[in-house]
């Protein structure tokens, strides 16, 4: 049946035409015997070699081909085993979803009946905060470029767009609290999807205020920040505001005018006027790979053309708005911490290489971090990496919510948005990388660039923070 | 034929076990037995260590032959022509079991309460204990009184050895490891260790580790787990894992004596181990603090000792290194065919297949490892794609030199096929080739 796949193209055998001729025949399907004896090292490197075919193949469409493959993974990847293990499950469940997605109801029916635990969700982000201080150190450093932006100020205003963790505001408060020319007026507003959330954190802050004579306002905004209406914040005249945005900007860049561009993949040629007229403007050297991506651009399955040129502005007008919308309400200071990966690539390989190295970062800082029985160190690895492999994998459209894009890039929108980049200072840095080491691990590292920070593990960036103010 | 053995007790057996007239017998008291294990009812027989060490008891009168038994002695009667019979075994009055007492005063077993309740048993201890060692074996010195002793031994000499550090042999290795568990020369060796708290937790850890390598379930087990928990115990949220964990550690302690170098430093307090495991995991967290410290500088002795052959195995490669180490073997052709060496000799036709990919895969990854700030343009994957073309043979063409227009006329060709499958219009139908 397989061999009526062969194209008519017989002149050339490209890769595609031969692995479709592929004669599969039942035993490729049972297990592999000798699989069981690879060492780690080599059974690592399989798995690699087995993530990217299955992948090409799925990008091809290929999926019979793609189904021995994941049959082949799934013989190797666990996710209790080593790093590349635990990568292979979570990117081959991706790759999975991925697939299934070309039966929408099949997907929805076996989705139907999963309930996403609040308490759950709550937890796993509390563990990724205690696990790792890729957090702890974007506090820090946000708490300080406050303290500094607000020096003499008696009216402080704080919107925190995902208002998760206390922690953060309690340090704040401690310190505000404690400067020296006086305690100030302090208001912190939460925004958050959940309302148990807030609500927690209202009591936490507040008791905290409390205990320090400090007075303290929070205001909570319950609902999904890209329905964020500003005024729901009130903001008002003659406070000194401050945003703090943590890993919540990059969902702003799926937009939601992609799928017309679903039905005619290689019209995207239409968009190259308006690509060209960014790129120029942006950074000319990289036209030419402008023109290929786009070329290439209807390979995979359901493409996108928020490609990863410099600047997809057409493509993503939600960030734009909402940049806007901030800068509107004028404030003295914006701290963002980012994600610092493209995972933002237009077409799934580029994705799943980019992220295969990303995460191999994040999952190798796992490992350094927890045992492999730690059941907590599964849960992170499950409900936040996995998802958001899975996010970047599976998904597509307004869909793919993790966007996340490298450091120059939103150092260009914000820009244009309107922002003035403010150098982290000094004293941050050094209390954020005093933070770093009492996590007595070699493998987190800090630098700077350009006045923001990037976090890394090992040689890998993986978080940035930088600091902003409204540029008029 | 005169009776002679004696029995302890009012009555007096006839016993057909010695017909020689020399031999003396003992009279000896039937006592009652103390309450214990030893059988009350049994009948208490003293026999002289003459008798005990009389080979051939039974001689022919005529020719002097001797015999163990006597119905060997009376068929062999019968070719003298002499009246013979064979005694037959009388049921008809109870059957009382006979124990039999070692004769020697000095001896445990002379005490009634104390019988041996076989009569070959009594012989053969009254020649191991109190009588002369006549067999010598050949290979080592030692000596048996009992032949069949000796014979045992002999077959087992030097065939396999257990030996333990302070030079003891052991031929058996249940006896080896209770040794081991109680010599002074290990004793000596582990007081070197500062704390004996963190050996109890080392064997703990051990345990750990063949447990996570019975979680991952594959692969050959690393030593290099080790290294990896003794910097996670540094951490504190590593305290809390799972009840899952006594089941685990319980099913991995068989392994422990599996493998006898690797807890042969710790051999003072595999005591410890023999205990329940329940209780080596309390001790375990409650004195994870105090071990910190010692446990790094433990580790480092340990592995420093076990280097050998676990060299390779040792390092679990980080999933950053491994992805490296594949863009790198993308890039050099020689070392894909002899890393899939394996591969190629199991299935040639699929999986050359599959190793051609990893050339064009590879590629993806170098392209993606040598420029990592920039995104890979996606034509130039493509073209990677279809250069690495496999015809019969197995060139493949790393640098994509071969730009082919194949590669991009194909994806037209791909993508309309994929828009049927946008529709859901099922996979055989995208099979069966439109």
């Amino acid at each position: 049946m397989f061999q009526d796949e062969s194209s008519p193209l017989s002149s050339s055998s490209s890769p595609l035409q031969v692995f479709s001729m592929m004669s599969l025949s039942p035993n490729l399907g049972s297990p592999y015997p000798w699989l069981r004896e690879l060492k780690s090292e080599e059974r690592g490197l399989y798995l690699i070699h087995l993530l990217l075919t299955c992948a090409n193949h799925v990008a091809n469409g290929s999926l019979e081909n793609a189904n021995i493959a994941l049959e082949q993974i799934s013989q190797l990847a666990s996710p209790d085993g080593d790093t590349m293990q635990r990568m292979a499950a979570y990117f081959t469940e991706a790759l999975a979803d991925r697939i299934l997605k070309a039966w929408p109801g099949l997907h929805k029916a076996l989705n139907s009946t999963r309930i996403a635990l609040v308490s759950e969700e709550i937890l796993v982000r509390k563990l990724f905060f205690e696990m790792f201080p890729f957090l702890k150190v974007a506090f820090v450093l946000t708490n300080q470029a406050v303290i500094e932006a607000m020096e003499g100020e008696k009216m402080v205003h704080i919107i925190d767009l995902n208002a998760a963790e206390p922690a953060q505001w309690v340090a704040l408060i401690q310190a505000l609290s404690a400067r020296p020319e006086g305690q100030p007026h302090l208001r912190i507003t939460g925004v958050h999807q959940r309302k148990e959330v807030l609500d927690q954190m209202a009591h936490r802050l507040t008791e905290e205020a409390e205990k320090l004579d400090l007075p303290f306002q929070f205001n909570p905004v319950v609902g999904k920040l890209e329905n964020l209406d500003v005024e729901k914040l009130r903001v008002k005249t003659g406070e000194a505001l401050a945003i703090s945005s943590v890993l919540q900007l990059h969902s702003f860049l799926a937009s939601d005018d992609e799928h017309h561009r679903k039905k005619s993949p290689l019209g995207s040629k239409n968009l190259n006027g308006v690509h060209l007229q960014r790129a120029l403007q942006m950074n000319q050297s990289t036209l030419g790979e402008l023109l290929e991506k786009d070329t290439v651009n209807g390979c995979s399955p359901s493409p996108d053309s928020a490609s990863s040129s410099p600047l997809s502005s057409t493509g993503s007008v939600k960030i734009d708005g909402f940049l806007n919308a901030l800068w509107g309400l004028s404030p003295k200071l914006m701290v963002v911490t980012e994600q610092d990966s493209n995972h933002n690539g237009s077409t799934l390989m580029e994705r799943l290489l980019e992220s295969l190295y990303s995460f191999a970062a994040l999952f190798d800082c796992s490992e350094s971090t927890a045992a492999r029985t730690s059941l907590e160190r599964f849960k992170v690895e499950k409900m936040l990496f996995g998802e958001e492999i899975k996010n970047i994998i599976a998904c597509e459209g307004t869909e793919r919510k993790e966007r996340h894009e490298k450091l120059e890039k939103w150092i260009q929108r914000l820009n244009l948005a309107g922002f003035g980049n403010i150098p982290l200072s000094y004293y941050g840095m050094l209390h954020a990388r005093r933070l770093l080491q009492g996590y007595n691990c070699d493998g987190y590292k800090m630098k700077e660039e350009n006045g923001c920070v990037v976090i890394c593990w090992q040689d890998r960036p993986l978080f940035s923070v930088s600091a902003w103010r409204c540029r008029k | 034929m005169s009776a002679d053995a004696f029995s302890i007790g009012g009555s007096v057996h006839q016993e057909q076990n010695h017909a020689n007239p020399n031999y003396k017998s003992v009279p000896v008291k039937k006592k009652r037995n103390l309450p214990g294990n030893p059988d009350p009812d049994a009948e208490v027989i003293a026999l002289s260590p003459k008798t005990l060490m009389a080979t051939n008891r039974f001689i022919c009168e005529i020719c002097n032959k001797g015999f163990q038994r006597d119905q060997n002695l009376q068929l062999h009667r019968r070719g003298h022509n002499l009246p013979w019979k064979l005694k037959q075994r009388n049921n008809k009055e109870a059957i009382r079991k006979k124990v039999y007492i070692c004769p020697e005063k000095t001896c445990a077993h002379h005490d009634p309460s104390r019988a041996l309740g076989d009569l070959t048993g009594i012989k053969k201890h009254f020649s191991r204990k109190h009588g002369e060692k006549k067999w010598k074996c050949e290979k080592c010195s030692k000596k048996y009184a009992v032949q069949s002793d000796w014979k045992a031994h002999s077959k087992t000499c030097g065939t396999r050895e257990y030996k333990c550090d302070c030079g003891t042999l052991f031929s058996r290795k249940d006896s080896f490891i209770t040794h081991r568990a109680f010599c002074d020369a290990l004793a000596e060796e582990s007081a070197r260790f500062s704390s004996s708290v963190s050996a109890t937790n080392l064997n703990f850890r051990n345990d750990i580790v063949n447990m996570s390598i019975g979680f991952a379930g594959r692969g050959a087990p690393d030593v290099a787990g080790i290294h990896q928990f003794g910097s996670d115990f540094t951490q504190d949220f590593n305290g809390m894992t799972t009840s899952g964990m006594p089941e685990m550690v319980q099913m991995a302690s068989g392994n422990l004596f599996g493998s006898s170098s690797s807890i042969g430093n710790f051999g003072t307090n595999s005591n410890l181990l023999l205990l329940p495991l329940p209780q080596g995991l309390k001790e375990e967290g409650e004195s994870k603090g105090k071990s910190t410290e010692n446990f790094s500088s433990l580790y480092s002795d340990t592995q420093n000792k076990q280097q050998q052959a676990k060299s390779a195995a040792t390092t679990t490669m980080s999933a950053t290194a491994l992805l490296q180490k594949a863009a790198q073997m993308g890039s050099t052709r020689s070392n894909l065919t002899s890393f899939f060496g394996v591969m190629s000799s199991f299935s040639s036709h699929s999986i050359s297949q599959q190793e051609c990919f990893m050339a064009s895969s590879n590629n993806l990854m170098l392209q993606t490892g040598a420029v990592k700030q920039s995104e890979p343009s996606p034509s130039r994957l493509k073209m990677q794609l279809g250069s690495s073309s496999i015809d019969q043979s197995l060139t493949r063409d790393f640098l994509g030199m071969s730009n082919d227009q194949p590669a991009c006329a194909v994806l037209p060709k791909e993508l309309a096929k994929f828009a049927s499958i946008g529709s859901t219009m099922g996979l055989s139908q995208f099979s069966s080739n439109h």
